[in-house]
């Protein structure tokens, strides 16, 4: 299940995806710039140096720097952005036999990636939020319980 | 437009379930607990994107013609590249990506680059410049209908693309059958 190729294939996604998101929102470039940067050096750089797993880097790169075009709004900070690269980089080393030679295909894997991430953060979200609801039911219903008393 | 929009909608959430569902049947069996797990997350994801969805603005329809034409140059000349050129999808794309990048506003780059998505297919799933051009003027009907909703999701323009090239395959099938 897990090998070393599995990691190398997560590191190039958390790059991919981070440098995407750096360039497009630290240096304000634009989303698409921000991605295409990434996808144009993975492109050219990985498969020359690493051989036929170079190209697998390149993709996963390609893939999580599609998701690394997320909006501030959406994704603020680096944690976020690691995690959706994890996602997105995972998601593409097992799901090599979907869509294959579509157009796309990575661009969908990584806009999987970004909402799970988005689903997951928002359902953490409402935890405290229900909490804070239940603890404040429960001290209304003892202060008017008490005030009854 | 309405009509066009929630479409563009139904295709793009389409296309991501179908893409996990395929994932989950042809995957191995080690990885159906994770896969299922990202799966609840992003319905969790789609479902907080639909409720805090920005209204849907007015596109002119010289705006529409705008973005087509776009998707339609940016699909046909990753394919060439790709292709014809012999440089690869990603050298194809990513290039195509810079020069939009560099030279549009922000939303006709992000158009330019989700078409470019459509050239990165293999020849066996576009296999001439023609079904290129057809993909292409899909993806950017798919684009301008959806609209704002799935803004700032990285990976739309993605999606766009791939339903677009599907799209395509399936009319290419039935013409060839």
């Amino acid at each position: 299940m897990f090998s070393m190729e599995l990691l190398a294939i997560l590191l190039a996604a958390v790059f991919g995806g981070v440098t995407a998101h750096f360039v497009s929102v630290q240096l304000q470039r634009g989303a698409v710039l921000g991605s295409a940067i990434v996808v144009l050096f993975s492109g050219l750089v990985f498969p020359a140096i690493f051989g036929p797993l170079g190209t697998q880097l390149a993709l996963a790169a390609t893939t999580a720097s599609y998701a690394g075009m997320i909006s501030e709004q959406k994704c603020a900070g680096l944690f976020p952005m690691v995690a959706i690269s994890v996602v997105a980089g995972a998601f593409f080393a097992i799901s090599h036999s979907v869509f294959p030679g579509v157009g796309g295909r990575l661009g969908t894997i990584a806009a999987i990636a970004c909402l799970s991430v988005i689903g997951y953060r928002s359902l953490l979200a409402q935890v405290p939020v229900a909490r804070t609801q239940q603890e404040q039911t429960e001290s209304y219903a003892g202060s008017h319980g008490n005030s009854g008393d | 437009m309405h009509r066009a929009r929630m479409g563009g909608w139904a295709l793009y959430i389409a296309t991501g379930i179908g893409f996990i569902a395929l994932a989950l049947l042809s995957g191995d069996p080690l990885w159906m607990l994770p896969i299922a797990l990202v799966a609840a997350g992003y319905f969790a994801g789609l479902i907080k994107q639909m409720r805090n969805a920005a209204p849907p603005g007015n596109t002119s329809r010289n705006e529409i013609l705008l973005t087509m034409a776009i998707a339609i140059a940016a699909a046909s000349a990753t394919w060439f590249i790709n292709h014809e050129l012999g440089y690869g999808a990603l050298v194809a794309s990513g290039l195509i990506g810079v020069i939009a990048g560099v030279t549009l506003p922000h939303h006709l780059a992000g158009a330019a680059y989700a078409a470019s998505f459509v050239g990165m297919s293999a020849n066996a799933v576009l296999p001439t410049m023609t079904t290129a051009w057809v993909a292409g003027a899909i993806a950017g009907i798919i684009i301008v209908s959806t609209g704002p909703v799935f803004g700032g999701i990285g990976g739309k323009g993605g999606t766009a693309a791939a339903a677009a090239v599907l799209i395509t395959s399936a009319l290419i099938f039935t013409v060839g059958a």
